[in-house]
């Protein structure tokens, strides 16, 4: 009866947990297994073939304890059997890191720097203390003009060394530095002498751009800035070029974006993103170059603004105090 | 600046509403910020007669009138003006009109009142008598308004008060444009100039004022001298006089309009400056002439600081160039600015001095700024006002002070004109046109556009050199050049109908060849973000003495610490002499906030003071245009590179199911730098203890610092928990890229077929023995066929001794061949003698 069912035992098939238990319980069982019932039975032949008895029910036993092993150990090959066996793989993962993040004004700038790269701008950049013949002679503000009011000042030393205003020196200083084409973009921390409020902070970020060679026009201009418009907000962005005023620019312009809001009465409104316009002859007479051959394009935007806009950002101070509860959400 | 909709269609015939004006004057280069519906629509607000007036049996102020309003029966109400008579034409809201009623409390603001029929003390009341206050007409409120026939209107019972308000030429509703004036359009800081180009803009006809010029000279040149003292700051000065006016309070039309904009009505004679300012933009001032001494007007500048007192009661001190305007004998006005106290139309004042002068743009913009003053005629001056308008605005309000005050204008002016300007003509080309703009637009296009602003323009030239030849008005001191014309076409034209170019721009690979600061930026914010760092930006700008402090953790003087001269408040006083105290903020801030890890990197530009000491990085570039490289002289006292920052703080790992909490510690801050400065492939980097600050490593690439790791105790007591604790890398961004920008376009080394050979070594050494130091030997002595050296274990304890430690190195081997074990023995057994040589090691016996 034992050589049956080691037969038996050996042509099982476990292939899962539940087989195994079945298995288990028909061969094990404390109750109603094979192997148990025939333990019980040993009183039962005569004492002589007790011993031998026992020893192929043994056999049997230890054959089937192996085959429960066997399928446990095909489980989780490398851990023991029965540790295998409770292993809670609910439990949480282990990360390779922390989470981390970028900056949202990171991510915007970057956003926006692939949109020209892709167009051939390469990116320039320049120093944050300027001179002020960088940041307003060269740019054609006059002394002694309000156009210098457009921009409140931070002085190092008066009239002569200040921290930009914006980006724009930049443009001097590529024109300067080598001659045209130059079709560079300039990303840039900017400082301006304003009350600290939720809408305005002592400093912010622009992004310049400047396009110079022969034959470049207004035209020009609008195709670029249409196509970074649709690149950064979607392909039926509405926009518009409204005219306006910049002292290194004529024409100037300012563009418009449409912005859907239907808690008010028009359904939506117009928000400016970025100035810009064809750069002024008396910006290439700074840096002497001919403004008869050279003509070219020059705008400017505001980081912060662009990313409060994509973000739904209302105070530009959230940029600056670093809250992590703020930034891990980038 | 304010531009009320009614005052503007006196002078443009708009018929677009006042949204409609908005939008069509912003695409026009006049950004309009904002449109207010100002005014109340009278609705209900009818004319009456009073029949009847008798005594209120119930109080002694107020009286029970009956007025006829057209009705079978008469209105009976309760009125409790003084002035209420019988046979008097009165506006009176009926019951279910809603009037806005000035707020007793808050005299500037209004309220909606719906009027009802109610009873007063007893008596019943059917409707309510309006003073001008709650017609929102004026601030009289001590009487009723009584309607006579004047100014070609006639009141009748029954009628609407609005259609009797706009036969007198008072408009009851109005809309305010908040209209955004860029600096190169002084001309639209007027009614007038806004007019022109909402005319222009709507293909309409400019109305313009009639204003007839009197001759130079007459009664009036005898009764006062103009003696211009200083020309290049007043080229020109024009001065009238009325007599006999009544100084008192401006018609209701007059104070309706000043207020529509916003300003306060004062009395006639300084309502008629401040109207004629706000409509042509030609900035006056009104004298007592009584008050003037000698008959003379002086136009001349300060010497030394002057005191003055103006008009508002404060006394200012002028610096020396201002432009002042005295009589023989004192100073009476700030010239283009405010005038004087001393010199103010009062009540009592008889005849008036009208000044009309041009004043020098760059003078009064000093001046006003000296004085943190900007007034209404300040602003206009600044930006350039009509030179030639000067006599025209003079006798429209010497006109209009006459009319108002009862008076009379003294025949002739005085116009004191040393300099009269000379209109320049500007040639502006066609195929200019096209090449900037990028359209042709015709040239007849073109004038007709120009025209409609008031240009003289003629054609001249054939196809290719065809041409306009402009004069620009007198009122467009900005249009001077080509381009400044061709900006005007283009604004008028429409940029919106300026087409995009067939082509698209040629193509450029600059884009590809990024700079190695930009490409190894990019590089390490991917890694540090992406293993646990969050990136931060903070204030460039901070306490003077927080910044002190910083710059000496970063091996400056205190003194290197750049300043601004104009703090907007001492919090924000110096630059960052380093990223760290940016950091340290945040990371407070974070504590504070419940945070318990904190590791943060940033990347900024760094300041600070060199004051003639040359940069070791060869300072700045080499400028070849002159006037660029002499002005960029002027920066040569101040450095300014790009710096990049890790700090950490707090828990590196929280109690997790598999994992213990442990707090930063140093090497986390060195592990992070080590991992950064390998994927950059910095060369032969080196972080070494700083000799005389132990809580500094210095970094080097080659001999070159390029940055170093700190240990912060906030507790400078030592009491500080590790938690506490602030581990801080920073580096010298711009040098550490031109150490690793070699790295970037290195040629591939093929891979080895053949295998490497791996042996372990422990060494006991000296307890106080550094590894850094072991391992340095090792690799030396190792040469250029040890591939890799790691420290595996450090042990301390019984089984070396006391004061030794054992270390233990898994080192391995390999070259373009097969190593042999001889060739691997060789090299063990000269790095085991350096180290016993160097170090005093000893191989740990097993």
């Amino acid at each position: 009866m034992p050589d049956d069912i080691l037969k038996d035992i050996e042509s099982e098939i476990i292939d899962s947990t539940e087989a195994a238990e079945a298995f288990r319980v028909k061969y094990l069982g404390r109750k109603s297994g094979k192997i148990t019932g025939m333990f019980k039975q040993i009183p039962e032949v005569p004492p002589q073939e007790r011993k031998a008895l026992g020893q192929r029910i043994n056999q049997a036993k230890q054959r089937a304890e192996a085959r429960l092993a066997a399928f446990e150990a095909s489980r989780a090959p490398r851990d023991d059997a029965p540790h295998a066996a409770r292993m809670d793989r609910t439990l949480p993962g282990r990360l390779p890191a922390p989470p981390g993040s970028l900056h949202p004004l990171t991510h915007t700038l970057h956003d926006i720097a692939q949109v020209f790269e892709g167009f051939g701008f390469s990116i320039a950049t320049g120093p944050e203390i300027e001179t002020e013949w960088h940041n307003f002679t060269a740019l054609n503000f006059p002394a002694d003009h309000p156009a210098r009011d457009m921009q409140d000042t931070f002085f190092l030393e008066p009239d002569r060394v200040l921290l930009r205003t914006h980006t724009s020196p930049v443009q001097i200083r590529a024109l300067v530095a080598e001659p045209p084409p130059v079709r560079i973009i300039v990303p840039g921390r900017v400082y301006r002498n304003e009350a600290v409020s939720y809408k305005s902070y002592c400093l912010f970020h622009q992004v310049e751009g400047l396009y110079v060679d022969e034959g470049v026009s207004f035209a020009d201009l609008k195709q670029a800035l249409r196509l970074f418009v649709q690149a950064m907000f979607g392909d039926d962005a509405r926009m518009r070029f409204r005219p306006s005023f910049f002292p290194f620019t004529e024409p100037s312009a300012e563009v418009d974006i449409w912005w859907a809001d239907e808690t008010l009465p028009q359904k939506g409104r117009w928000l400016e993103i970025l100035g810009c316009g064809m750069v002024d002859p008396n910006v290439f007479a700074s840096v002497d170059l001919d403004p008869e051959r050279w003509t070219g394009y020059a705008f400017g935007m505001g980081v912060e603004r662009i990313a409060m806009l994509r973000y739904g950002i209302r105070d530009i101070r959230a940029f600056y105090e670093n809250d992590i509860r703020f930034l891990e959400q980038f | 600046m304010n531009i009320s909709y009614n005052w503007l269609r006196e002078y443009a015939p708009v018929k677009e509403s006042p949204e409609e004006l908005a939008e069509i004057l912003t695409m026009g280069g006049l950004e309009v910020e904002e449109v207010r519906e100002i005014g109340s629509s009278l609705d209900g607000v009818v004319v009456g007669r009073v029949e009847r007036v008798r005594p209120h049996p119930n109080a002694d102020r107020l009286a029970c009138c009956e007025v006829n309003l057209g009705g079978p029966e008469t209105a009976r109400i309760v009125c409790g003006a003084p002035n209420v008579a019988a046979g008097q034409y009165v506006p009176v809201a009926t019951p279910g009109a809603t009037l806005s009623l000035p707020d007793r409390k808050n005299p500037d603001q209004r309220v909606p009142v719906v009027i009802r029929e109610t009873k007063l003390r007893g008596e019943p009341s059917e409707g309510m008598i309006c003073a001008e206050d709650e017609l929102g007409l004026s601030d009289k409120h001590d009487e009723i308004m009584t309607l006579t026939s004047t100014d070609g209107a006639t009141p009748r019972i029954g009628q609407p008060f609005a259609e009797y308000l706009t036969a007198c030429g008072v408009a009851h509703r109005d809309a305010v444009l908040d209209v955004s004036v860029t600096p190169n359009r002084p001309d639209a800081a007027s009614h007038l100039g806004v007019a022109r180009d909402a005319a222009a803009l709507t293909g309409g006809v400019l109305r313009l004022p009639e204003a007839p010029e009197p001759e130079p000279g007459g009664e009036a040149a005898q009764l006062v001298a103009i003696d211009i003292q200083a020309p290049e700051a007043c080229p020109r000065y024009v001065a009238m006089i009325v007599r006999n006016v009544t100084v008192r309070e401006s018609p209701p039309w007059l104070q309706a309009r000043l207020r529509a904009i916003g300003l306060r009505p004062r009395n006639n004679i300084v309502d008629v400056t401040n109207y004629v300012l706000h409509d042509v933009g030609q900035p006056l001032h009104a004298f007592d002439f009584d008050a003037l001494g000698g008959q003379r007007i002086r136009v001349r500048r300060t010497e030394a600081p002057t005191p003055f007192t103006t008009l508002d009661d404060k006394e200012r001190i002028l610096p020396p160039g201002a432009v002042m305007i005295a009589d023989a004998e004192r100073d009476v006005a700030i010239g283009g600015v405010m005038g004087g106290q001393n010199s103010e139309v009062r009540e009592t004042t008889r005849n008036v001095l009208v000044e009309s002068a041009f004043f020098d743009p760059s003078h009064i913009r000093r001046t006003a700024k000296a004085l943190g003053v900007q007034s209404d005629a300040s602003y206009r001056f600044e930006r350039g006002v009509d030179p030639t308008g000067q006599a025209r605005a003079a006798a429209r309000a010497a006109a209009l002070m006459a009319e108002l005050g009862g008076g009379t204008v003294v025949p002739g002016m005085v116009d004191a004109h040393p300099a009269p300007a000379t209109p320049t003509s500007i040639a502006v080309r066609a195929t200019r046109i096209a090449d900037v703009l990028g359209v042709r637009i015709p040239l007849d296009v073109s004038e007709r556009l120009l025209r409609s602003i008031g240009f003289d323009i003629a054609q001249e030239g054939e196809a290719e050199t065809a041409r306009l030849r402009c004069v620009a008005p007198p009122f467009r001191p900005d249009v001077e050049r080509e381009a400044d014309v061709i900006e005007e076409i283009a604004r008028l034209y429409g940029y919106d109908r300026i087409p995009e170019p067939d082509r698209a721009a040629p193509l450029s690979g600059d884009a590809a060849r990024q700079s190695p600061e930009t490409r190894l930026r990019r590089a390490a914010r991917t890694l540090l973000a992406c293993t646990g760092h969050r990136e931060i930006y903070a204030n460039s700008m901070l306490r003077l003495e927080t910044a002190e402090r910083f710059a000496r953790m970063a091996g400056y003087a205190p003194e290197q610490v750049v300043r601004t001269r104009n703090p907007i408040s001492s919090d924000m006083a110096a630059l960052r002499p380093s990223l760290l105290p940016g950091a340290v903020q945040a990371i407070e801030f974070n504590r504070n906030h419940g945070q318990r890890a904190m590791r943060f990197f940033e990347f900024g530009h760094v300041f600070r003071r060199t004051d003639g000491e040359r940069d070791a990085d060869g300072g700045a570039d080499t400028i070849a245009d002159d006037d660029a490289a002499q002005h960029s002289a002027a920066t040569e006292n101040y450095a300014e590179h790009e710096s990049l920052l890790l700090a950490f703080s707090g828990h590196a790992a929280e109690a997790g199911w598999n994992t213990s909490a442990r707090p930063f510690d140093l090497f986390d801050a060195k592990g992070a730098t080590e991992m950064l400065l390998r994927r950059l492939r910095a060369p032969d980097v080196r972080m070494e203890p700083a000799a005389n600050d132990p809580a500094r490593l210095d970094i080097f690439s080659g001999n070159v610092p390029v940055g170093n790791i700190l240990e912060i105790a906030p507790d400078d007591a030592g009491g500080s928990a590790p938690e506490d604790m602030i581990y801080a890398a920073e580096l010298h961004w711009t040098r550490l890229v031109r150490r690793a920008a070699a790295g970037l376009d290195r040629a591939y080394r093929p891979v080895t077929r053949h295998p490497s050979v791996e042996r372990d070594m422990a060494l006991v050494v000296d307890r106080k023995e550094p590894a850094g130091g072991l391992l340095q030997t090792i690799r030396q002595a190792g040469g250029r066929l040890l591939q890799e050296v790691r420290l595996f274990d450090l042990y301390e304890g019984e089984q070396v001794g006391p004061d030794k430690k054992s270390a233990a190195f898994a080192l391995r081997f390999g070259a373009n061949r097969t190593l042999t074990d001889r060739e691997v023995n060789k090299k063990m057994a000269r790095i085991v003698h350096a180290l016993e040589k160097t170090h005093g090691a000893a191989l740990r016996s097993e």
